[in-house]
């Protein structure tokens, strides 16, 4: 009978918090998906961190309001000491043909959307990743290196669907935008 | 479903996403983390200085929790340990992921609080083999029902978001096939303007309905094979990481118990010779029909398994 007691009391218990993180979930959910508005700001304040400690942020808006219409990527000339130049490109810059290619750029392509585009020019230790990426630091003869690296951003834009006449209009592209141009020392490292 | 995408998703980090975790990303984590400002996140990283050979290791140890859970083997365990990886990566660099992590990192968490390992695992399996009382095969869904209205509300929030003018004048799918940040190629139907208005007006419907209509029994079935064909052509043309399979996947929570056991038994009955299959079916039912009416006048469910969610 002892028994039989103690496990009525932890299943009630259980069931209290069962019931309790229930009502959390359907409540947090959502309140976080509602529009950005005074009330949501309100009622989300005392269960948001609560969700963030959880994991249980809510991002699943996708092509809302719109799908893009334009195009951005990450681009970056490297010139060396002898002269030369190279071209280097963000990984997610460009159309990838295979599912396995996207698999591996899909981080670069939610970093770029979610951080890194919003915030260029004040991520110049971006400089130091594009010298080790393009192996620019250990350039195959060893000779030459690399004295400032050039990065800028192309903007293109999809070509346009008229909704009444159901034309294709290609529009120009825009020239590329100079976020910041950083000079290398003899280390190699960007100054 | 879950553990093996989670598996997929870790092993594909292993080779081509360890940078993002530690001091090789391409801007420093630490501005990234304060971006995220004073919020409290989980992280074994708090613990565990994060270097190539602990993000390995972690990665590593990912992968193998969620093949055991996929499997149901120390479900509870492994269950928690994805949630606990998971969420540790997701945390170490918040920037890197789209809504079908934030959706996988969600399964993970019900996963490891829901009863997953009653009914389809190798520990029910196990513990059947050993003799031992099974675990019971009825309990509260609610686990799987908080999964069902997290399903709804994400194709809610697809469908009222919508509301650009690209979506509203039929030109919005013309918009994502044309993004290389989302198509594979370029689908030159899709510059055709009534294609485009017929898929964008067509996915808006099948939106619609997957958060409306799948509560209506009668409708649900049809619901989800059009989400299904939906999602299906999305994966074939466009990538959206694991959102499409982990979505589809899910459905498996809208599908009616008894036709997931039947199928079940199905595939057992076959690999048994057809005295055992006699058996195996009879003890099914006997067991349902015991934990029935032990449980009377309760709702309840087949529990959530490791292998349908």
């Amino acid at each position: 009978m002892m028994k039989s007691g103690a496990s009525n009391i932890e299943l009630s218990y259980k069931r209290y918090v069962i019931n309790a993180f229930v009502v959390f979930f359907l409540f947090s959910t959502i309140i976080w998906n509602l529009p950005k508005s005074r009330l949501r700001t309100v009622l989300l304040k005392p269960v948001r961190r609560a969700m963030v400690l959880l994991g249980m942020e809510q991002n699943f808006v996708t092509f809302a309001p719109n799908p893009p219409t334009r195009e951005t990527s990450l681009h970056a000339v490297i010139t060396y000491d002898d002269g030369t130049a190279a071209a280097w490109n963000f990984p997610a810059s460009g159309r990838s043909n295979s599912v396995a290619g996207y698999f591996a750029l899909s981080h670069f392509r939610a970093y770029w959307g979610h951080y890194l585009r919003s915030r260029l020019e004040k991520c110049q230790d971006l400089t130091a990743y594009i010298l080790r990426d393009s192996g620019a630091l250990n350039s195959a003869d060893g000779k030459r290196k690399p004295v400032s690296v050039q990065v800028f951003v192309r903007s293109e834009k999809a070509s346009v669907l008229d909704p009444r006449s159901g034309e294709i209009q290609m529009p120009k592209r825009a020239p590329d935008k100079i976020v910041y141009v950083q000079k290398i020392n003899s280390l190699g490292v960007a100054q | 479903m879950v553990g093996v995408i989670v598996a997929a998703c870790a092993f594909s980090d292993l080779f081509f996403g360890k940078i993002w975790f530690y001091d090789a990303c391409p801007t420093s984590l630490q501005a990234l983390h304060a971006v995220n400002g004073s919020d409290l996140r989980i992280s074994i990283f708090h613990v565990i200085p994060a270097s190539e050979a602990s993000v390995t290791v972690a990665l590593c140890a990912l992968t193998v929790a969620a093949l055991m859970l996929s499997i149901g083997l120390k479900t509870r365990l492994s269950a928690f340990t994805v949630w606990l990886l998971h969420l540790s990566f997701y945390n170490q660099n918040t920037f890197i992921w789209n809504c079908g992590d934030s959706f996988l990192q969600i399964c993970t968490l019900l996963m490891f609080l829901g009863p997953a390992e009653n009914m389809y695992s190798l520990d029910a399996w196990i513990r059947r083999k050993q003799g031992k009382s099974a675990l019971p095969t009825m309990c509260e869904p609610w686990a799987q029902r908080l999964l069902q209205f997290q399903i709804a509300v994400i194709y809610c929030c697809g469908f009222l978001y919508k509301s650009g003018q690209t979506w509203m004048d039929g030109t919005a799918v013309h918009y994502a096939l044309n993004s290389y940040s989302f198509s594979y190629a370029h689908i030159p139907m899709f510059d055709v303007l009534w294609v485009s208005q017929l898929v964008t007006w067509g996915t808006l419907a099948f939106e619609f309905t997957l958060f409306t209509l799948i509560w209506v029994k009668e409708f649900r079935k049809w619901v989800l094979v059009a989400g299904f064909f939906m999602h299906s052509a999305m994966f074939a043309t466009m990538s959206i990481h694991a959102l499409e399979i982990l979505i589809v996947a899910s459905y498996l929570n809208f599908v009616d118990p008894l036709v997931i056991e039947g199928l079940v038994s199905k595939f057992q009955r076959r690999k048994l010779s057809p005295h055992q299959a006699g058996e195996f079916s009879s003890e099914i039912c006997a067991d349902n029909l015991s934990v029935k009416a032990e449980a009377a006048g309760e709702l309840n469910e087949p529990a959530l398994s490791s292998s349908g969610a």
